[in-house]
């Protein structure tokens, strides 16, 4: 990869694939602002790895365990960053202090992400019922 | 595949789920084939059959025999062994099933 990386005289070679789902809907099926998400990780992506692709609204599901088994169907932008495992460890902490946000403050039963081949979760409990 | 994919879960603070199946090149063909592995994770339940515990989805009503040749059941099996999980054994045919749900659902309609 390196030696593809220096014939092209190119100035990164990342080879990990690191793919975002952001979605347009909160656990109890209520919309959310997406657009401010996908900026939101796409700025944060830019910074902690140099660069990021966000793709059009697709269709995905997500089963929410917490709540039965319920099924939330959204329509999610997918955003792909080429980084390196390295990167990756090296960032951890930064990218975790932002992946935790949209599950919080967007309410997700879980923050959802693929890196290279493997699909990976970060859940979120129900938060307590008030009265 | 990541080599370290583990010990980024961890300092992650997130779970490793599952593998999805390779993709080949494409940012589509990756979407699409993620999508195909999320929905069957999302849509299959514990049979309540004579082969309970085989997950399956209950809106799957039709049973027919499908011919293929032996190279696409080979590939079919191969996605099929990639989207299971522990406790989640996904069949050759499920995920042909869901293959072909989501091209006829892609289609218009009459």
């Amino acid at each position: 990869m390196s030696d593809h990386a220096s014939r092209l005289g190119a100035s990164k070679s990342a080879s990990t694939l690191l793919v975002l789902f952001i979605p347009n809907k909160d656990r109890s099926d209520q919309p959310i602002d997406q657009r401010y998400w996908v900026e939101e990780a796409l700025k944060a992506l830019g910074e902690l790895f140099g660069g990021a692709t966000a793709f059009p609204q697709g269709r995905g599901v997500w089963r929410d365990d917490a709540q039965g088994g319920k099924l939330l169907f959204d329509e999610p932008v997918v955003i792909q960053c080429y980084t390196s495992e390295e990167a990756l460890e090296r960032e951890a902490d930064r990218l975790k202090a932002f992946l935790v946000r949209p599950g919080t403050e967007a309410r997700q039963g879980a923050v959802g992400f693929v890196i290279d081949r493997d699909y990976l979760e970060i859940g979120f409990p129900l938060p307590e019922q008030g009265g | 595949m990541a080599r370290n994919i583990q010990s980024i879960a961890d300092k992650l603070g997130a779970k490793v789920v599952g593998q999805v199946p390779e993709t080949g090149g494409g940012a589509f063909g990756a979407a699409r084939l993620a999508r195909a592995v999320a929905a069957l994770r999302a849509r299959l339940e514990p049979g309540q059959g004579v082969r309970a515990g085989r997950p399956t989805d209950p809106a799957w009503v039709e049973h027919p025999k499908v011919p293929m040749t032996e190279a696409t059941f080979r590939k079919l099996a191969r996605l099929a062994e990639q989207a299971s999980a522990e406790g989640r054994k996904v069949s050759p045919m499920q995920m042909a099933a869901q293959l072909l749900e989501e091209a006829v659902a892609e289609l218009p309609e009459e």
